[in-house]
């Protein structure tokens, strides 16, 4: 049975469609106000590609910030619940996922069946969310996707001490007046943002692979700092943005609480 | 004999200048990443209206978060100390300060002698702090001066459900969006700040007469809706930023005075 996953995040909205065994496709744009049309949109222009006709995929689940508003999915699963299922499914031997999205931020951790044990969460401040790398690029005056590399290329870091998103821009430009480098405030900002991460994963106590998932994965700098503070390499599937996406999709497969069988790993 | 007081905040740097019964000079200026280093060059500028130099001014407190840079200063003095002194000076029956600067908010309790008994403090997140304004003031394309009497024409405020200010600032860009006044925006932001500063007081305590400082105090807004919910009167200086730099001023006397008697 085809069925697809769709997560509308406070920035992008991805979805994606499942066989039970595969992802066959996906795709990404940019939320809308409308998460029913930015859903729609998404889910259309992934079955155009797949040549699949309207209708063709019998179920839907909406996860993410707007997932209430998507009239066409017959169901609705918590970015928790869909993040960790996506993780688990692109990284099978996943303990803990950790989701970075825009504007929120997840630990979860699994059973050894695949359920969740535990979860912790931030959606309530900017601090250890993509916001706050969003923000730092701004001040510093560099593309977004250029955080990480700067950051990696760093001889050390600038303290960053403010854990507000909005007070961290005066800590920044003060940082440029003292000469620092753009290299060593991006590391310093990357090293704030996983902090914040890494109190949630210790909250949920990490164990087994650690595995790191949603668009703030992308950013190679983000992995390593989380690396250096938790000592566990976290596991980056390719295009762990459509994790999420991937997770509803297989909620969409199973009514009930059972996890589908590991089919190993496919990229989107 | 003249003393000055120096209060380096984050967003404005604020001076006053006393002798020994008045203000003689004030003056607000934007605070730049090198303020405390260059203090005595503003110093020099606000005091050349009234044909003074720095050199005429025998005692200097610094104050605010950038106080501990200032080279030229006798002495610094936390702005929860000041704040209470300004404030207590204006207002002899001050006994509740509300003070909310550029990046932080504090409610103060003040004794009968203006001196601080207890305070609560966020410097840690910019919601209920000035910066939220500036953020929101920013988004929906008016002056900072101008929030206060928008709010106050609103009819139906807009709900913000996110404390973050970056959230909240999401928030109201959709609001803007779907076309809500942004009256009816300046007034949801204005009542988000009443809840966070009315927790602010009620955790130290709120006693009569209760005392509005900092920018906020220039925000109608903010003030009415505060008096609103708490069913009391709200004074307000006519400066109210000038509070700590005030309060710097008259330590910087009593020092003075007090060396003198020595």
């Amino acid at each position: 049975m085809l069925s697809a996953g769709i997560d509308i995040g406070s920035h992008s909205t991805k979805a994606v469609v499942f066989d039970g065994r595969s992802v066959l496709g996906g795709h990404a744009l940019v939320s809308d106000d409308d998460a029913d049309t930015a859903a729609r949109n998404a889910l259309h222009q992934v079955m155009t590609v797949l040549g699949l006709k309207e209708g063709s995929v019998p179920s839907i689940t909406a996860t993410g910030w707007g997932r209430r508003q998507v009239s066409f999915a017959g169901k609705v699963s918590s970015e928790a619940m869909c993040a960790s299922r996506g993780g688990r499914w692109l990284v099978p031997t996943a303990g803990t996922v950790v989701d970075i999205g825009a504007e929120g931020c997840r630990a979860v951790k699994l059973r050894p069946d695949g359920a969740v044990e535990d979860a912790a969460e931030n959606s309530k401040c900017a601090a250890g969310t993509g916001a706050f790398i969003e923000l730092a690029a701004v001040y510093l005056k560099v593309p977004l996707d250029r955080i990480g590399p700067l950051a990696l290329a760093a001889k050390g870091r600038a303290e960053i001490s403010s854990i507000c998103a909005v007070f961290a821009e005066s800590a920044i430009i003060s940082q440029i007046h003292r000469g620092e480098s753009v290299e060593r405030i991006a590391a310093g900002v990357v090293w704030s943002v996983a902090t914040r991460v890494t109190e949630l994963i210790q909250r949920v106590g990490a164990k087994g692979n650690l595995v790191l998932v949603g668009g703030g994965a992308l950013n190679p700098a983000l992995a390593k700092a989380i690396e250096e503070i938790v000592g566990v390499r976290p596991v980056v599937p390719d295009q762990p943005q459509f994790a999420t996406a991937i997770g509803a999709a297989i909620q969409a497969q199973h009514t009930e609480a059972s996890l589908p069988r590991q089919q190993g790993r496919r990229s989107v | 004999m003249y003393v000055a007081g120096i209060d380096i905040g984050s967003s404005t740097t604020k001076i006053l200048v006393l002798n020994q019964r008045d203000t003689v000079a004030a003056r607000i200026t934007e605070t730049m990443p090198d303020t405390s280093e260059k203090a005595e060059s503003i110093l020099a500028e606000a005091i050349s209206g009234c044909s003074l130099v720095p050199k005429d001014i025998s005692y200097v407190v610094a104050t605010g978060y950038g106080r501990v840079n200032v080279p030229f200063a006798n002495r610094t003095v936390t702005e929860i100390a000041c704040h209470a002194k300004g404030v207590h000076f204006a207002f002899p029956g001050a006994r509740t300060v509300l003070d909310m600067g550029g990046q932080d908010c504090k409610a103060i309790r003040v004794d009968d002698n203006g001196n601080h008994q207890s305070f609560i403090m966020n410097d840690k997140c910019a919601a209920g702090t000035g910066r939220f304004f500036e953020v929101i003031a920013r988004t929906i394309g008016i002056p900072l001066s101008e929030f206060g009497p928008l709010s106050l024409e609103a009819k139906a405020p807009l709900r913000i459900s996110s404390v973050c200010t970056v959230f909240a600032r999401s928030e109201v860009v959709r609001a803007l969006r779907k076309g809500v006044p942004k009256a009816d925006i300046a007034a949801g932001v204005c009542e988000a700040t009443v809840d966070r500063v009315v927790t602010l007081l009620k955790r130290v305590g709120i006693e009569p007469e209760l005392v509005i400082s900092g920018g906020i105090g220039r925000n109608t807004g903010v003030v009415q809706r505060i008096e609103a919910r708490l069913g009391m009167p709200a004074r307000v200086p006519p400066e109210p930023q000038l509070m700590g730099a005030l309060g710097a001023a008259l330590f910087a006397r009593e020092a003075v005075a007090s060396k003198c008697t020595k």
